[in-house]
């Protein structure tokens, strides 16, 4: 967990609107203005501006080493920028991290730590505090966390393990514990603004797996922002609202379809090594399956 | 048997030697847990190592050897702790990565020692017991000393247990969640030097790395939680401590290599492979 201290970076200014409070859902859940970032004197992202919409699921794609996990880091707020300015529900995001949830990498998680699957998705809700943090481990918190759990199609492994689940199945547990982090509807039964960020979330399942966990992120569109970040360009599909395709800068994409010109500027320095027949192979493939799936 | 425990009744200095055992196991089983779970066992290493450093000062200076060691092995540890988090994870196996700064502390400290030692006009003392380990000379003031940092330790993970619990599963979540995790990381690390000091005196500099990863090492094999691998670990340092102190007694060979001896052969049984499917 390095610390990030950014060196100065020639970027504009941000020109957001000052901070709103509190979270209203005509707010845009994600707000990036003019955003850079530069490991030391290497620049990893430039002048990336875009606006995620309350109830939008944002794909964003790209290649290794694109700079798409150090936005997801920015967009949390664990990365201070070089320049530019990032709101989360009109705030920065350290102030909003009550109307977020993360589901990391899988491989960021221990999964040989001795804990069970209900102990894991516990600690989703997490809050900040001088003594290092907590959650509750209260019967309210258990059912929250089993309703989650079976939700996801784990119920039956709430005393499992963590380290005797499958990648699909520890994908979706900690696809729980970020949701942890959601607040219950009003008493008037109006959700409350979410954002769930996810980092390559299907990187260790199988195809199959996949769809699932993308028909239960679909379950979730009504009541959650989602952004995700992943490198799989056959993620093209009509699960997103939005694609975003970022190789140090941004383009959002017109549709919820990739395109090969946007394939070939943000894929251009793969496609010397991998022949744009392949690449636009690919794309026709998942453009297939997502018409078969629409 | 019925001959150790007449003397232990007997001889004040076994009974230290006891109740050093006893106390080290609290700490033992609570900090080795966090530190195989987190895998700091090379900084442990580091640690401990370095802390020889503390001890060179005190025989030079002629200052109370464990508050020197504790406070020279909490500095370095510290540092070692820092480049860690200062390292990006990217370069962490490369030159110049956290591995290669412990390493460098971890020779450095040891060589800092030795060169006051060999310094010290007229030092004749024995530099075994620290290399190796003299359960049978702690003395009471050091046992005062354990006690103290067994209730620290205790207190500190009452207050801190879901915080070093966060850390220990998914650094990235912890931190996205808001969690203090420098602060958490690096108040473990202090933990560990200060451990490591306290188990110097049972097993010696050289062989405290075993005592606080073996112990902990069979507990995961067998339990679910952190918690529970926290008290089966102590239970099983204890036992390790009790049975090295017998062999050595009857044995007439170093406490500290008799300890480690019982706790190596304790591991290699638990990794049988019997034993392994039995417990999944």
């Amino acid at each position: 967990m390095p610390a990030s201290t950014p060196h100065a970076h020639p970027c504009q200014q941000a020109t957001l609107p000052p901070e709103q409070a509190p979270v209203h859902p005509s707010v845009p859940a994600v707000q990036v203005q003019d955003l850079c970032y530069a490991y030391g004197t290497e620049a990893v992202l430039h002048n990336i501006t875009f606006t995620v919409q309350a109830g939008d699921f944002l794909a964003i794609i790209g290649p290794n080493g694109g700079g798409k996990s150090t936005l997801l880091r920015l967009l949390l707020g664990l990365l201070t920028p070089s320049g530019g300015e990032v709101r989360i529900f009109g705030k920065a995001p350290a102030a909003s991290r009550s109307h977020m949830g993360f589901v990391p990498q899988f491989t960021t998680l221990r999964a040989d730590f001795p804990a069970t699957v209900l102990e894991m998705v516990l600690m989703g809700g997490a809050q900040a505090s001088p003594l290092g943090g907590g959650w509750g481990t209260h019967a309210k918190a258990r059912q929250k966390a089993l309703r989650l759990l079976e939700t996801l199609g784990l119920s039956g492994l709430a005393g499992r393990p963590i380290g005797s689940l499958s990648g699909g199945q520890c994908q979706r547990a900690m696809a729980a514990r970020a949701l942890m982090a959601k607040p219950e509807p009003t008493q008037e039964g109006e959700d409350i603004p979410f954002l769930l960020l996810l980092d390559e979330p299907t990187a260790s399942i199988d195809p199959e797996g996949k769809h699932c966990f993308y028909d239960f992120l679909e379950t979730l569109r009504g009541s959650c922002t989602i952004v995700l970040v992943s490198h799989d360009l056959s993620l093209a599909s009509p699960y997103f609202t939005n694609i975003a395709l970022v190789n140090r800068t941004l383009t959002m994409q017109p549709s919820n379809q990739l395109s090969p010109a946007g394939l070939m500027e943000t894929f251009g320095t793969h496609a010397h090594s991998c022949p744009i027949g392949a690449l636009q192979r690919r794309l026709e493939d998942s453009q297939n399956q997502g018409a078969g799936r629409g | 048997m019925a001959d150790f425990l007449a003397s232990a009744g007997s001889y004040l200095f076994l009974q230290n030697a006891l109740w050093a055992a006893l106390l080290a196991s609290v700490a033992c089983g609570i900090v080795g847990s966090l530190v195989v779970c987190n895998r700091l066992t090379f900084l442990a290493g580091g640690a401990s190592h370095a802390a020889y450093g503390g001890i060179g000062l005190a025989i030079y200076f002629g200052w109370p050897p464990l508050l020197c060691t504790l406070l020279f092995s909490l500095g370095a540890s510290l540092l070692m702790g820092f480049v860690s988090l200062h390292t990006p994870a990217r370069l962490a196996g490369k030159e110049g990565g956290a591995d290669a700064a412990i390493g460098v502390l971890w020779a450095a400290g040891m060589a800092f020692g030795i060169i006051l030692i060999e310094l010290t006009p007229g030092y004749t003392g024995e530099l075994m017991g620290y290399l190796f380990g003299s359960i049978l000379t702690v003395p009471r003031a050091d046992i005062w000393a354990m006690a103290l940092f067994d209730v620290l330790l205790v207190v500190v993970l009452l207050f801190f247990r879901q915080g070093l619990w966060a850390i220990s599963i998914d650094k990235d979540f912890a931190q996205a969640r808001g969690l203090p995790v420098r602060f958490l990381y690096l108040l473990l690390v202090g933990l560990t030097a200060l451990a490591v000091v306290m188990l110097i005196r049972i097993v010696g500099l050289i062989l405290v790395l075993a005592l606080l990863t073996i112990p902990p090492a069979i507990a995961r094999r067998f339990c679910r939680s952190l918690y529970s691998c926290m008290v089966v670990a102590g239970l099983c340092s204890l036992l390790f401590s009790l049975a090295g102190l017998v062999l050595a007694w009857y044995t007439n060979i170093s406490s500290g290599a008799a300890i480690i001896a019982v706790s190596t052969l304790a591991y290699g049984l638990a990794s049988l492979p019997s034993l392994q499917r039995k417990t999944e």
